[in-house]
């Protein structure tokens, strides 16, 4: 699994690093979109995988009974939850980027009139 | 205390620039109160003075990386403190009475405070990086200084010259002071950049084959501050300043950074063979080219300047001629900084005096002065003194100088062979010099026949309030030499023991040690010396000279002047170039290629490949998914298909999440993909199809190497973090980690006593509780990028609407997208059932935030869910609803969201916690028993307003086009 997965984290930045390269306002749009793809997955991934772990989301380990008593978590128990929050808030960040990216695409392309990434540099001068 | 007299230049420069309506008179009234105040301050600390325990401040800032806030007042700074205040408070004093009241007196008197404050800094500084910071400062406020006279062009030149040479010099000095933490680190030793911490270390900086490198590179500081051969030619460039800058940047500071920086160096380099070479080489050299120089000037300031040049030649040479290499026998230098008080008093008197004379005569060429006496007595007098004691005459300080450079000259040439002899032959003989441009000063200016009369006989002589100044300097380079352990006694007192191990004792009698060569030498210089003075004349090559250096000045100034501005535009060709894809190339195949480099590749043999079964077989599943997404979205010419491979590759991302036990994470996912779905398709909207252009140039096998790279490094990395040792038992999380006290702590009750987080599930427990902060300044992101969207449309506003219609493509051609046609209006169904799904979604969304504590969900998942239930609105009316009042003002959910946030952490500090610490209390709620509610749940309201703020307002931007 870690193997697969840190293939297509590969795969992703790769394809990424190409699109953004390229020359028009869209596949730069899509580059970004896939980088975020990747990068999530390798802060994932680095976390280690194994089938019988559980998902961060306490049952009754760790929780006060009714009886008032806790019980100790085990962490050997449960997936790593510390990346899937920073995964979680850089989701909504690649999110709210993109966002900004696509309008900012439509933005250079009424000025420019030019789907070509390029062709911006014509603008720059006052 | 310290402190308080470090910031007292630094205040009276602000006073000075934001002094309501003042005048020059006011601005010299606050600088010689700060100066004033300053050394009255010091006179206590000086006082109570104890060498062995020097008093010190220090703020830690990084004490890690030995960064600190961290000033001392250590013998060697008690001085140079002195000195620095002193002839400050002076060269204040003078200004008042030499600069014109509306000579941009705000100016002039505000750099000059901070010029003040930076060399006050560079002297008390403890740590080496801080005073890397204030000698790059009098490098600026210098240029401020030596160009003030802005209609003047040479002074322009003269101050950028100075501003590049010893900002080149600040350069090497900051690299040669990295080598000097490297070798501590090194040695094992404590990060502390401390001066005492770096003496303290001397054998084990000798003992390092970095010592060199280090030494050279700190010296390409020194040599350039203080104008050492082949740096020295900025310096008589520097006398374009106004006269008191002069006078203070000659003697006091500036060039004796320089020096400081040497006496510094000295006891830990001091030992190194190359010392002798380079300091007295270089020093030397300096000596006898500013010394013959400063002879053919027909400027009197001028002649000053060169004489500079060849009086820190001379100081350099002496520290040189310390070289303590040869063991036992070596030189050992207690008293350098008598040579220094000597320079700085003679110079800075020299100086303010001539300006004296540029006054009285309003010139100071020699070729048209001579007999001034009798007009001037007082200055006459005064620089007569000044001479005598700059030419080394017994009985002043000068002497005092002279006789410990030669004495050291010699003894270094009788223990080092022949480099010392060598040395030591050219020292004497460069001395020669001193004694002849000093007559030539005196003799050509105040004596003889006037050579134009017309100037002399209007000449008149300065007030008391100008020559109280030089009056005062002359008088301390004369007198100290009268009676020399008023100045050798404390300075030996206060800088032998700390710095130099020795006894505060000191060693000085004008008869002893009546050495032979010592005498040739004093007398050589007293014969031969005049001789020289008729030299320029008889070599009639003064003006071809002068020509010959004014060449070189203007070759250097044309040469930085094209070099400078070639090199950057090839700089920012290569990383800033008008190519978008050439400069993501420079951008990512560094970021990528560093990440390269470091990566240990040879680890990814010993990470051993585990074959986990089912999962293995679904991620090779994953993994041939993606691949063939990625090959549809690389090559496909159909835009639709690229779109959908787009988000076929964001639901495989989800399924990995799946896998990984993340539950919220594919929540997230889920929702985002679709938003970005909607968000790619509206963007096509805009700017409808294009035709793929392939890449140009070298970009065309640039572009798959970067890429390659790319995806190279990242497998690697991830593969080598996830089998790293430290992951010895992939999967789970282990004990001792912070993953194991989230989860230990965040079911854990309050009441307890420990960290209540209150919640079952973890990943939202450390969002808003354990990592709070963190997610604050995440949203805020959002919330920023979010309002980049809204300034992006407000700037929309601007053209006319018929430009953007004129640059929109034809209407028929973006409403299709690929095969896929747009509907020209809504469907019917998605009209009718729209709100229907829109308020079970809302539902849901609430439902999903409210229990986010507990189960997946929370405030993000909550918001991005909302903003989805509210999105078919938007593609079901097209525009009328997003027009709407609701619609309209979005973004202004995203500030009330962020004031939430924040008003929690602030409510936590009112009540007396931390910022942003969590409360729990339990509700009595009538029917439903006790109702449990975490102040974090109020913070997640907060994320969840700004969530749905800012993705509505990004998907709002298109909605009116």
């Amino acid at each position: 699994m870690t193997l697969m997965m840190s293939l297509l984290a590969g795969l992703l930045a790769a394809g990424a690093v190409v699109l953004m390269l390229r020359r028009t306002l869209l596949d730069v749009v899509f580059g970004v979109a896939i980088l975020s793809q990747a990068v999530n997955l390798v802060m994932l991934v680095s976390s280690g995988w194994a089938e019988e772990s559980r998902p961060p989301v306490l049952v009754e380990e760790g929780l006060a009974t009714a009886a008032g008593t806790v019980s100790q978590v085990d962490p050997a128990l449960y997936q790593d939850p510390l990346p899937q929050a920073l995964i979680l808030t850089a989701i909504v960040i690649g999110f709210a980027l993109l966002g900004f990216l696509t309008v900012l695409a439509a933005r250079a392309f009424e000025t420019s009139g030019s789907h070509e990434v390029g062709e911006l540099e014509t603008e720059d001068a006052p | 205390m310290l402190a308080t007299i470090l910031l007292l230049p630094f205040i009276g420069a602000l006073a000075i620039y934001f002094w309501p309506g003042g005048n020059a008179r006011v601005y010299k009234n606050i600088g010689l109160a700060a100066s004033g105040l300053a050394l009255a301050l010091l006179l206590p600390l000086t006082l109570a003075f104890d060498a062995n325990a020097p008093v010190s401040f220090t703020l830690a800032w990084m004490p890690d990386i030995g960064l600190d806030f961290s000033i001392w007042l250590d013998g060697v700074s008690l001085f140079w403190a002195w000195l620095v205040l002193g002839i400050g408070f002076l060269v204040v004093w003078y200004a008042g009475h030499y600069m014109a009241p509306d000579d941009g007196p705000r100016r002039f008197y505000g750099a000059l405070m901070l010029f003040m404050g930076a060399m006050l800094g560079v002297v008390l500084s403890r740590n080496l990086l801080m005073m890397f910071v204030f000698w790059e400062m009098t490098s600026v406020t210098s240029f401020l200084l030596i160009g003030h006279w802005r209609h003047k062009k040479e002074a322009g030149a003269g101050a950028k010259r100075a501003l590049l040479l010893t900002g080149m010099g600040g350069l090497a000095l900051m690299a040669g002071i990295a080598l000097v933490a490297i070798i501590l680190k090194d040695a094992g030793l404590a990060a502390s950049l401390t001066w005492d911490a770096v003496t303290d270390a001397r054998a084990e900086i000798l003992g390092h084959s970095l010592a060199v490198p280090a030494l050279v590179l700190m010296l390409m500081g020194a040599f350039t501050k203080s104008a050492q051969f082949p740096f020295h030619f900025w310096l008589p460039g520097a006398m374009e300043a106004p006269t008191p800058v002069s006078a203070y940047l000659h003697a006091a500071t500036m060039v004796k950074a320089g020096i400081y920086l040497m006496g510094r160096l000295y006891p830990i380099f001091g030992d190194l063979d190359i010392w002798l070479l380079l300091l007295g080489g270089a020093g030397v050299i300096t000596m006898l080219m500013g010394g013959w120089l400063a002879l053919f000037c027909h400027d009197i300031k001028q002649l000053l300047a060169y004489s500079t040049v060849s009086q820190l030649g001379l100081i350099t040479a002496y520290y040189g001629f310390g070289f303590r290499g040869v063991g036992e026998e070596g030189v050992v230098l207690t008293l350098d900084l008598m040579l220094v008080a000597s320079h700085a008093f003679f110079k800075a008197g020299l100086f303010m005096l001539c300006g004296v004379v540029d006054h009285g005569a309003h010139t100071r060429d020699w070729r048209k002065l001579g007999g001034l006496f009798r007009k001037m007595p007082y200055t006459g007098a005064l620089t007569i003194a000044g001479c005598l004691s700059m030419a080394g005459a017994p009985l002043t300080l000068g002497f005092v100088a002279k006789k410990l450079f030669l004495e050291a000259g010699v003894r270094q040439g009788a223990v080092s062979g022949t480099l010392g002899v060598v040395l030591m032959w050219a020292a004497i003989f460069a001395t020669v010099f001193t004694m002849a441009y000093c007559l030539r000063l005196v003799i050509l200016v105040f004596f003889g026949k006037p050579r134009d009369p017309e100037v002399v006989s209007h000449a008149h002589e300065g007030g008391p309030g100008i020559l109280f100044g030089p009056a005062v300097l002359v008088g301390l380079s004369v007198l100290g030499g009268l009676y020399v352990p008023a100045v050798a006694a404390p300075i030996a007192s206060w800088t032998n023991p700390l710095f130099y191990g020795l006894d505060p004792y000191y060693t000085f009698a004008f008869f002893t040690k009546l050495d032979f060569l010592f005498w040739v030498s004093m007398v050589v210089y007293f014969v031969a010396g005049p001789l020289f003075f008729w030299l320029p004349e008889r070599l009639g090559a003064v003006d071809a000279l002068q020509k010959r250096v004014a060449a070189f000045i203007t070759f250097f100034d044309k040469s930085m002047n094209d070099w400078i501005p070639a090199f950057a535009g090839w700089q920012r060709g290569i990383i800033h170039s008008h190519s978008l894809g050439r400069n993501s190339f420079v951008v990512y195949g560094f970021a990528f290629g560093v990440v390269a480099w470091f990566l240990p590749f040879g680890d990814l043999r010993a990470a051993a490949f585990e074959w986990q079964g089912a999962g293995t077989l679904v991620g090779a599943l994953l993994l041939v998914g993606g691949a063939a997404s990625l090959a549809v979205l690389l090559f496909s010419r159909k835009t639709i298909f690229r779109v959908l491979a787009l988000g076929a590759i964001g639901l495989g991302v989800a399924v990995v999440f799946l896998l990984y036990k993340a539950p919220d994470l594919v929540m997230t996912q889920l929702l985002v993909e679709l938003v970005v779905l909607v968000l790619v398709l509206l963007m096509l909207r805009t700017i409808g199809l294009s035709d793929h252009k392939p890449l140009r140039g070298a970009l065309r096998f640039g572009a798959p190497a970067a890429g390659a790279l790319a995806g190279v490094v990242v497998a690697s990395l991830t593969f080598l973090a996830a089998s790293s040792p430290d992951q010895a038992m992939p999967g789970p999380a282990k004990d001792q980690t912070i993953a194991s006290f989230y989860l230990q702590n965040s079911g854990y009750p309050a009441e307890a006593g420990g960290h209540g987080g209150q919640g079952s599930n973890v990943v939202n427990v450390v969002l808003v509780d354990f990592r709070a902060l963190d997610t604050l300044g995440e949203v805020v992101v959002v919330a920023i990028a979010a309002l980049g969207v809204a300034s992006l449309l407000r700037w929309r506003r601007h053209p006319t609407r018929e430009q953007i219609l004129a640059a929109l493509p034809d209407p028929a051609q973006v409403a299709s997208i690929g095969d896929f046609q747009l509907p020209r209006q809504s469907p019917l169904v998605l009209r009718c059932l729209a709100p229907v799904v829109a308020a079970l979604a809302l539902l849901f969304s609430f439902v999903l935030f409210y229990v986010g504590h507990n189960a997946p969900g929370g405030g993000f998942i909550g918001g991005l869910l909302t903003a989805v239930a509210l999105l078919p609105f938007g593609l079901a009316s097209d525009r009328v609803q997003y027009d709407s009042r609701f619609f309209r003002h979005t973004y202004s959910i995203i500030p009330v969201g962020i004031v939430f946030a924040v008003g929690t952490g602030l409510a936590a500090v009112a009540l007396g916690a931390e910022f942003l610490r969590s409360g729990y209390a339990k509700i009595p709620v009538p029917l439903l028993g006790e109702w449990g509610l975490s102040s974090a749940l109020a913070f997640d309201v907060g994320v969840y307003l700004v969530v749905v703020g800012s993705v509505l307002t990004i998907l709002k931007a298109f909605s009116r086009s």
